[in-house]
């Protein structure tokens, strides 16, 4: 039976070329073609171009030269010895995500989550952070039992700093910060506060996110005509409660005074 | 194409996906949630405020709600019906209303949040149990709201549903209309007066059914629907009034131009006045209905009274159709029999001369042309016919009267001079008509009888004469009959005074000369006080009034000379009932008329009923003679019967009694007579108008009742008259009391064989 449909549609095939009829050679429906080729083509193109875009961010990490000048690797011990003690105090590290803030009710209650909004506070003004940091690394002295570590700290001198050395005609040159030392230090330690507040932001937005999820609404006959209200209101719980949101959380939809 | 489109955008999507997870990020998290919140507290606000109707929805709402009453308007007709659904109405406008500002608020979310939101999320943040709430709600808002929206709602329908009426109104057409207005000029087919305001009162009933087309309306607008259906009937009214007027003149004062005269001409004038007055629009609103058809009739009756009218006035302006004077008067002399009664003399001379007379009118007011048109009218129609009839009827009156005077005149100065005579009446006369009981002469048959006139001339008297002559003959009889009914009755007076002393004197044997004297004494004492007050020639004593006193005297005399002593009466009744009194069953103990066996109880009735038949056989032979009839004959048994009734039988009755026994037996008949005189009184007093034929209407007559005493008896003297009148008098006093009528004048006619 086949055989002979087969047959009926070559003779059939024949009979359109006589005739000068156009002949369909593609038997593949326009759905079809997309779903058996378009489709897995462009899926295949996209996984291309997100492992190309990977590689090339990890090549331009790579790019420097792999032994760094003296005065940089002082000056960045320096700064990440400041900036990790700024983290432990901060509580940072305690809360990689959300979840492992401690929550009762509407509002939290994890003593750490609140350590860290305090600090994060000082992250509202981040060019006195920033200064401070630096002028924190540039003073910093290891403790005097921690021999070992003391060995590595170099004394550095920026002239154009707030803190300034008792000897600091004795520095060695290379230990000077000049106006390009400084500006790379500043740069890193402007790196690293940008992902504190990337993490503290993350947090304290699902801090909110929850609060304005679980908090009762407000009483009868106010209109909360702008989300900046309500967002006002959960920041101001959360505040009266210890949990101090960063400005520019609470300011995401402007400044409070405006 | 465009599926290929749509499959690449998904194929996007989801790339974007695997890049970007959604909920990864925590401030875009947050930011919905604030918008959650947000849209929550403002779905509930709004589920929570405005609890009833505000003056910003007002208006809405009442508009929203006439709408829904317009359309349902049966659910809505009554004020109160219509609270139930309106209520439902409010609750679901409210919940629309409601789900609408959710909607809003989504949007506004969907705006505001950087992830997606669930209309179902805002909702449940709002509130714990949205459709409840918002069932109670709305429940409560158009429980609330009903006061403020529904008056006005209904008003706003009311007035819609008003304008939308007028608008729609549908107007009677033409046809139906015409039916209608003619139906109302009713069975008068030729009535030309104008309809008025009240006739058209009567459309009001189909008017309202007219205007009602529309379907239910509101019950705030009955009074409006049915000031519609008036208004309509107004308008009506308006067109046809307007339409009458403008030929209003020409109808009602004869308005017509002097040339036309059929009633086909003048129609034809009117109506292209009246048709020129009154444009058609029926497509106006109202429409202008043009001539209505019982207009066009109302002229086409109009036209045919003016032409009557018309010749009517033409005719009596005109003497020369009429028949002349020697003609008419020729006439009346060749047949003075026929002529003798005016109305005859009308009838006779208007059949002879009416249609020569109608003739000449036609040829006179048509002219040539239209004489052969009037001829065959005053054939024909009838209004003309009658109204020239009745015309020439008139005329003909006028003109016989001095010709019929005239005629009188010469037949009184023939006939009956002898009534001027200063002699006239002789007492024979006067007598004559005094028998009669008149006191005047009513009838010409009377006149002519009393005065001989012959028989056979009697019928060529014209009525003129006779009237005439009756004038003139009472003229002097009515005085005279007067004074004559006053002599007799001083003669009556002194038979009741002096009856028990002529006992007296008779016993003592004194002479019948003396009484005589005495009672002519008597009766001139009485005659000298009434005297002055009649006419001088009437105040001496008449021969019959002197032969009156003379036979009253002798007759009382001899029959109490001859009173033997008294013995029982035989007393003979007939039965009540069949004397025409209903009587109940109960044994009649009166005795049957004479011959009768009281033992052959069997044939009892028989011979009552033969007894009766031949009472009544005998009294007819008085017919006309009197209204009653006292009628004494002897009985084989050597008593005497008296038979009383009209000679048509009424109250008929008889008793026997003994004749020697007069008192005795006056008083028999007396009691006898109670019922049967109650019946004649009764018969004479319904026939009294009918009775008096008031052919000379000079005079006055008063009721009267005439009693013939008649005596085919030796035994029965006059006493006896005597005393059965007194006892008939009596009688009458005591049934004119009774019946609260006058009491008839007693005229007694004493036919006693001596």
């Amino acid at each position: 039976m086949s055989g002979r449909a087969g047959g009926s549609t070559n003779l059939q095939g024949l009979d359109d070329l006589i005739r000068g009829k156009k002949k369909n050679s593609f038997t593949l429906s326009p759905n079809d073609a997309l779903v058996q080729i378009a489709l897995p083509l462009v899926l295949i193109l996209a996984i291309i171009t997100r492992l190309m875009v990977i590689e090339y961010t990890e090549a331009m990490r790579n790019k420097g030269p792999r032994v760094l000048e003296m005065w940089k690797q002082q000056l960045i011990l320096r700064m990440d010895t400041v900036m990790n003690d700024w983290e432990k105090r901060a509580e940072l590290g305690a809360f990689p995500d959300f979840s492992r803030v401690q929550w009762k009710g509407a509002f939290p209650t994890d003593a750490r989550f609140k350590a860290l909004c305090e600090r994060a506070q000082e992250m509202d003004n981040r060019k006195i952070l920033e200064d401070d940091i630096y002028n924190q690394a540039l003073a910093y002295a290891p403790p005097i039992e921690d021999e070992e570590s003391a060995s590595f700290f170099v004394p550095m001198y920026d002239p154009g700093a707030k803190y300034q050395p008792e000897k600091a005609d004795e520095i060695p040159e290379e230990f000077v910060i000049n106006e390009e030392r400084r500006a790379y230090a500043m740069r890193h330690i402007a790196d690293r506060v940008s992902k504190w507040k990337e993490q503290v932001e993350g947090l304290q937005w699902a801090a909110v996110a929850q609060c304005a999820d679980k908090m009762p609404l407000n009483a009868e006959g106010e209109s909360p005509d702008k989300l900046s209200t309500q967002l006002t209101r959960v920041a101001s719980e959360m505040s009266k409660r210890g949990y101090p949101l960063m400005n520019s959380v609470v300011e995401e939809y402007g400044k409070l005074d405006e | 194409m465009k599926i290929l489109l749509s499959r690449l955008a998904t194929f996007l999507v989801v790339i974007g996906t695997i890049n970007f997870p959604l909920g990864a990020d925590p401030k875009a998290e947050a930011k919905r949630m604030l918008t959650l919140r947000a849209a929550a507290e403002k779905a509930r606000t709004f589920l929570q405020e405005s609890t009833e109707v505000n003056e910003k929805q007002n208006e809405a709402v009442s508009t929203m709600l006439s709408k829904e009453m317009l359309k349902h308007v049966e659910k809505f007709r009554s004020k109160k019906d219509g609270q139930g659904p309106s209520k439902d109405l409010l609750a679901d406008w409210r919940l629309k209303d409601l789900e609408k500002s959710v909607d809003g608020i989504w949007e506004w979310a969907k705006e505001q949040s950087p992830l997606p939101v669930n209309r179902v999320d805002v909702i449940k943040r709002a509130t714990k149990n949205w459709a409840k709430d918002a069932q109670a709600k709305v429940g409560q808002f158009a429980e609330k709201s009903m006061t403020a929206v529904y008056d006005k709602a209904r008003r706003l329908a009311a007035d819609e549903q008003l304008r939308s009426l007028k608008q729609k109104l549908s107007y009677p057409s033409k046809d139906d209309l015409n039916k209608r207005i003619s139906g109302l000029v009713g069975g008068n087919k030729n009535r030309w007066t104008p309809l008025n305001s009240t006739d058209f009162e009567k459309l009001d009933g189909w008017l309202k059914t007219v205007v009602g087309n529309a379907g239910p309306v509101f019950e705030e607008l009955n009074q409006e629907v049915a000031k519609m259906s008036s208004n309509l009937r107004l308008e009506v009214g308006s067109q046809y009034q307007t339409q009458y007027k403008s030929i209003q003149q020409i109808l009602e004062k004869n308005g017509f131009p002097k040339e036309l005269i059929t009633k086909e001409q003048l129609k034809a004038h009117t109506l292209n006045l009246l048709r020129k007055n009154t444009p058609e629009n029926l497509a106006a609103k109202p429409p202008r209905y043009g001539v209505f058809l019982a207009m066009e009739n109302l002229v086409e009756n109009a036209a045919a009274h003016w032409e009557a009218k018309r010749m009517e006035i033409f005719a009596k302006a005109r003497a020369d159709w009429l028949p002349m004077t020697d003609q008419l008067e020729q006439a009346i002399r060749g047949d003075l029999v026929r002529h003798a009664p005016l109305k005859d003399s009308l009838e006779v001379l208007t059949e002879k001369f009416l249609p020569s007379a109608n003739e000449k009118l036609a040829s006179l007011y048509g002219g040539k042309q239209w004489a052969n048109y009037f001829k065959e009218a005053l054939a024909k129609q009838e209004v003309l016919r009658k109204n020239a009839t009745g015309l020439f009827r008139r005329a003909l009156s006028e003109r016989i009267k001095p010709i019929r005077e005239k005629i009188a005149g010469e037949q009184f100065a023939a006939h009956f001079s002898m009534l001027n005579d200063k002699v006239f009446p002789e007492e024979s006369i006067v007598v004559h008509f005094f028998e009669k009981g008149k006191k005047s002469v009513t009838d010409f048959k009377e006149l002519a009888d009393g005065l001989n006139f012959p028989v056979s001339e009697r019928s060529s008297i014209i009525e003129e004469t006779r009237m005439l002559a009756g004038d003139q003959a009472n003229r002097a009889l009515v005085p005279a009959l007067s004074s004559m009914h006053k002599q007799v009755g001083f003669v009556r007076e002194l038979e009741k005074s002096k009856i028990d002393q002529l006992k007296v004197e008779v016993e003592q044997g004194r002479p019948f000369s003396e009484i005589l004297k005495e009672w002519e004494k008597e009766w001139d004492s009485l005659w000298s006080g009434a005297k002055p007050k009649v006419p001088e020639r009437w105040r001496s004593k008449f021969n019959h009034t002197q032969k009156e006193l003379s036979k009253t005297v002798r007759q009382l005399y001899e029959g109490m000379q001859n009173t033997p002593q008294s013995t029982p009466t035989d007393t003979v009744a007939v039965k009540e009932d069949e004397l025409g009194e209903e009587q109940e069953d109960t044994p009649n103990e009166s005795v049957p008329v004479e011959n009768e066996q009281p033992e052959q109880e069997e044939n009892k009735e028989k011979p009552e009923q033969e007894s009766l038949q031949g009472m009544c056989e005998e009294l007819k032979l008085y017919l006309g003679l009197a209204d009653g009839v006292f009628a004494f004959s002897d009985s084989p048994d050597g008593k005497c019967r008296m038979l009383f009734g009209t000679p048509d039988g009424v109250g008929a009755f008889s008793v026997k009694f003994d004749p020697q026994q007069v008192e005795a037996a006056a008083n028999q008949i007396s009691e006898s007579l109670k019922e049967p005189l109650g019946l004649v009184l009764d018969g004479n007093a319904r026939m009294g108008v009918n009775r008096i034929l008031q052919l000379f209407k000079g005079e006055d007559q008063g009721s009267e009742i005439k009693m013939l005493f008649k005596v085919s008896t030796p035994a029965v003297r006059h006493q006896m008259s005597i005393l059965v009148r007194q006892q008939v008098e009596k009688a009458i006093e005591a049934w004119a009391k009774k019946s609260g009528r006058k009491a008839p004048d007693l005229i007694w006619q004493d036919d006693v064989e001596l």
